[in-house]
C-alpha cells in the first residue's frame, strides 16, 4: 500500500497527486482508513483530480447497468451462512459471558454453601467412621471372648481327662504294688519253708 | 417446514472449496464436485458471458471451464486457492474462445470481401419495450467492454463485476497488485472515452460501436 503522495507528470499547479492505482483502491475500498481520509481530502481541495475521479465514477456507473439475468447466487450464499453460523456462535459465547457474570453471586454463594456442607459431611463421616471402629473392636472382641471360653472349656476337658488318666494309672500302680509286695512275701514264706525243710531231711556227718 | 430446516443444516457444515477440491482430486469424489460447481456456477458463467459478451457462450464456456477443471484435478496444488485456479481456468478458457471468434471473424470478412458486416452479439436487438433506454445503455456499456483489449477486460470483469481484491487479481492473471490497478484504470480511461462516444454518437444517429478498441494501448 502506498502511503506517500506522488506527483503525476504534467500536471499542474503545487499538489502532490496520488497515484491511479492508489485511487483505484480508494474508489473501490481498499484503502485502509488512514489512507482513504487522506484520499477524501486531497480530492475536496484538488479540483483536477476530482474532475478525473469524477470520470472514473460516472464509468464505474456506467459499467453497472449492464446486468446479467440472475444466475444462482450460489456463492454468495456460503459465505453468508458461514456468517449466520459465526454469529451464532459469537451469539451463544457472548450469552454463556454475560450468564456466568450474573451468576457469579450465586456462584459465591454456592462455594460457601459447599464449604459449609463439606464441614458437616466431614464431621458426619468422622462420626460414622468412629462407630463403625467401635463396633468392629466389639465384635472382635465378643469372637475373641467366644473363643477362650471354647479354649478354656477344652482345656478344663482335657485337664479332667488327664486326671482321670492320672487316677486310674494310680491306682494300677497301686495295686500292682500291693501283688508285688504280698508275691515277695509269700516267695519268702515259700524259701523259708523250703530251707527249713532240707535242714530236717539231711543227716548229720 | 422443520424438515426443511434441517436438511438445511448440513450445508452449514459442508466442505471448504479447497477441501472439496482435494476430495476430487485424490478420490474422484463426485458429489464434492457437484458442490463445487453448485457453488461456482453462477459467477463462472458470468464472467465467460462478461468476456464474451454472450449469454448461451457464456454458458457453454462455463460448462467447458468444469469440465477441464475435473480433467486436470492432478494439477490442483493444495496450498493454493480453488477459486484462484477456478479463474484462471475460466480465463483460458475465455481467451481461446475469442482467438477462435477473432479468427473466424477475419476469414468471414475475407469472404465477404469487406462487406459491412458487424460481428454482433446475439441480443443486440432490443426488443421494443419499457426497458429500451436502459437496455440501450447495457448494450453500450457491453459492447465497450468488448473494445477492451483482453488483458484489460478481464481486470474490469473480476474487479467490478465479480469483487475481486486487487491482490487476488493479481494471483489470477499472475501479475502485481500494483499492475491489475493501473490495468482497471486504463480500462477506466477507455471506457470512458468509448462511452462518451457512444452517447454523442447516440445523440445524432443509433450507433453501434465497432468491435475493435478505440485505441492501441501497450498493455500494462
Amino acid at each position: 500500500m502506498q502511503t506517500r503522495e506522488q506527483t503525476n507528470s504534467g500536471s499542474p499547479g503545487d499538489l502532490n497527486h496520488p497515484p491511479r492505482e492508489e485511487w483505484m483502491a480508494h474508489l473501490y475500498n481498499e484503502l485502509s482508513r488512514p489512507d482513504h481520509e487522506r484520499l477524501s481530502a486531497h480530492l475536496k481541495r484538488c479540483p483536477e483530480c476530482r474532475v478525473r475521479v469524477g470520470e472514473w465514477r460516472a464509468t464505474m456507473t456506467s459499467l453497472d447497468k449492464w446486468k446479467l439475468p440472475a444466475v444462482r447466487p450460489a456463492r454468495a450464499a456460503q459465505p453468508l451462512l458461514k456468517w449466520a453460523v459465526a454469529a451464532a456462535l459469537v451469539f451463544g459465547l457472548g450469552l454463556g459471558l454475560g450468564s456466568g457474570y450474573l451468576l457469579s453471586a450465586n456462584a459465591r454463594n454456592l462455594a460457601a454453601t459447599r464449604r459449609e456442607m463439606q464441614t458437616q459431611f466431614q464431621v458426619q463421616l468422622d462420626q460414622q467412621r468412629k462407630q463403625l471402629i467401635a463396633e468392629m473392636t466389639r465384635v472382635v472382641d465378643e469372637r475373641s471372648f467366644k473363643d477362650s471360653r471354647v479354649t478354656l472349656a477344652a482345656l478344663r476337658e482335657m485337664n479332667a481327662a488327664h486326671r482321670a488318666d492320672y487316677d486310674a494309672l494310680h491306682k494300677e500302680l497301686e495295686t500292682m504294688a500291693v501283688l508285688t509286695e504280698s508275691g515277695l512275701r509269700e516267695t519268702h514264706q515259700q524259701i523259708v519253708s523250703l530251707a527249713s525243710t532240707e535242714t530236717q531231711a539231711t543227716p548229720i556227718h | 417446514m422443520a424438515g426443511s430446516f434441517f436438511k438445511s443444516w448440513p450445508s452449514v457444515f459442508s466442505a471448504t472449496d479447497e477441501q472439496a477440491m482435494w476430495r476430487v482430486k485424490m478420490q474422484d469424489d463426485p458429489q464434492a464436485f457437484a458442490q463445487l460447481v453448485q457453488r461456482w456456477e453462477g459467477p463462472i458463467q458470468a464472467l465467460c458471458t462478461r468476456m464474451t459478451g454472450d449469454g448461451h457462450r457464456g454458458e457453454d464456456l462455463a460448462q467447458e471451464t468444469f469440465a477441464r477443471v475435473f480433467a486436470r484435478r492432478k494439477d490442483y496444488q493444495s496450498a493454493a486457492r480453488f477459486s484462484t485456479f477456478l479463474w484462471r481456468v475460466a480465463l483460458n478458457i475465455c481467451y481461446d474462445e475469442l482467438r477462435k471468434i477473432k479468427r473466424r471473424r477475419e476469414s468471414f470478412l475475407e469472404d465477404e470481401s469487406g462487406a459491412t458486416t458487424e460481428a454482433a452479439p446475439e441480443s443486440e436487438t432490443p426488443g421494443p419495450d419499457l426497458h429500451l433506454v436502459q437496455r440501450e445503455r447495457a448494450e453500450a456499456v457491453q459492447q465497450a467492454l468488448l473494445q477492451l483489449a483482453e488483458p484489460y477486460r478481464a481486470v474490469v470483469v473480476l474487479k467490478h463485476y465479480e469483487g475481486l481484491k486487487f491482490r487476488e487479481i493479481g494471483d489470477v492473471l499472475e501479475i502485481p497488485e500494483g499492475t491489475a490497478k493501473s490495468r482497471m484504470a486504463e480500462a477506466l480511461n477507455q471506457l470512458n472515452q468509448i462511452l462518451s462516444h457512444t452517447l454523442i454518437e447516440e445523440g445524432k444517429v443509433k450507433c453501434k460501436p465497432e468491435n475493435k478498441p478505440i485505441r492501441e494501448v501497450p498493455v500494462i
